[in-house]
């Protein structure tokens, strides 16, 4: 295991590891019950979580840095969900846009009290604002770089501007699944990810009709 | 509006008077680059060379002003997406570009006052009650587009009614407010086509069935 020093770097490393797993836990079961993050403190995240406030305090700036840490996570598997349809083949069917569509909806579904959360907190909190646009501009930036593809192999109309477009598309998405996706109940999502399907397959998938 | 029994047309005039004095003030100091959350009722009234007890006789807050000075501007907003909701299903891209153009330099002409709206309304009542009335009224009446479209078969049978509204809603509230932000004339421009070629195709065109 190599040297005391670094024995012990790594294990600071997993029990902070083990900390944040906690703590995020603690807080999207918090969301769960109705908190708000503006209302949640230090004190009753940590207590949730069955952990002392020095023990968070030696670990975590603040609430805030904590939020912005475990946003990463979540946003991990979010932004995965993203970039397997971005980095699909262009020539994707419907059906198959379909597919990948409805996964990043769900992954949003699964994540939205911890994901609404970080909608709010971004507008007042600095270092979760961050994090949060720069996750929307690597969105961006593969969307672009998908409707690019889109050009270069031929199927996509010269008309559509992919940077722009991308970013509408991207801009849209994020409210929507603040907006339309979080709140809908379970029966009505489908609906809500089959309709968008539709719009972005129209908007740049789709071929000119025949004759 | 206040009950005309306690308001007689003077404190009416001095009103408006006043809000007019003090949308300059506030204009300006948007323009210089402030936020509307910092700027303090005292430093307003400082700069309209008005009393704060002037101020609070017509208005109860900030955000009530904020919602005062924004009524015909919101008001505006909703008569550009009218005479879309209202206009024939089966639209050129031409009429297409006219809306969103009305609509992308409607935003660019106030967007001081509209971000200022935007960023307020998450922790103001008074002013998401305002926000949130305004586009609950574009989406209804995009909602009724979609649906009329729909039956005198110009739109996809495939898309939800209210769903593509609201994703309507959310493409330009959030694009507006992200994109148009300190973005050149020529910019605006290539956004306006870009969203126009986007909603177009999306809702209009005429393209290869999806399956």
């Amino acid at each position: 295991m190599g040297s005391p020093a670094r024995t012990g770097r790594a294990s600071r490393a997993d029990a902070r590891a083990l900390v944040l797993d906690r703590l995020s836990d603690a807080m999207e079961r918090l969301f769960a019950s109705g908190s708000t993050y503006a209302g949640l403190t230090v004190e009753a995240i940590a207590a949730e979580a069955g952990i002392s406030k020095s023990t968070f305090y030696f670990h975590f700036e603040d609430k805030g840095a904590l939020l912005a840490e475990t946003l990463r996570n979540v946003q991990d598997e979010f932004l995965d969900t993203a970039d397997r349809w971005l980095a699909a083949d262009f020539g994707m069917s419907f059906d198959e846009l379909g597919v990948r569509l409805g996964n990043v909806v769900a992954a949003y579904r699964r994540h939205r009290l911890l994901l609404a959360a970080v909608v709010d907190a971004s507008a007042r909190d600095v270092v979760v604002r961050e994090a949060y646009f720069g996750s929307i501009h690597h969105f961006e930036h593969a969307a672009a770089t998908h409707l690019r593809g889109g050009h270069e192999a031929g199927l996509l109309s010269a008309e559509v501007d992919p940077e722009r477009t991308a970013a509408w598309l991207v801009w849209m998405l994020e409210r929507g699944l603040h907006q339309l996706v979080r709140p809908a109940p379970a029966e009505d999502v489908e609906v809500v990810a089959d309709t968008l399907t539709r719009l972005v397959w129209r908007a740049v998938y789709a071929r000119p009709a025949a004759g | 509006m206040a009950p005309p029994s306690r308001v007689g047309p003077r404190r009416e005039q001095g009103r408006e008077k006043l809000l007019r004095a003090l949308a300059a003030v506030v204009e300006e100091l948007l323009d210089d680059g402030a936020e509307y959350a910092d700027v303090t009722v005292l430093e307003l009234c400082a700069r309209a060379d008005v009393s704060r007890s002037t101020f609070y006789l017509h208005f109860r807050d900030k955000g009530d002003l904020l919602v005062a000075m924004t009524e015909d501007i919101q008001a505006f907003f909703v008569d550009i997406v009218r005479t879309w909701w209202e206009a024939d299903t089966n639209m050129s891209p031409e009429d297409m570009g006219e809306t969103i153009g009305l609509l992308t330099g409607a935003y660019v002409t106030h967007e001081g006052l509209l971000r200022a709206v935007m960023d307020t309304a998450p922790y103001d009542d008074a002013v998401a009650s305002a926000f949130g009335g305004m586009v609950a009224t574009i989406r209804a009446g995009l909602e009724d587009h979609v649906r009329r479209g729909i039956a005198a078969g110009h739109l996809d049978p495939g898309l939800d009614p209210g769903a593509t509204a609201g994703w309507l809603v959310c493409l330009f509230e959030r694009g507006l407010h992200q994109l148009m932000h300190r973005a050149d004339p020529d910019e605006v421009d290539a956004l306006t086509e870009a969203a126009t070629t986007l909603v177009w195709r999306a809702l209009y065109a005429d393209l290869a069935a999806a399956a």
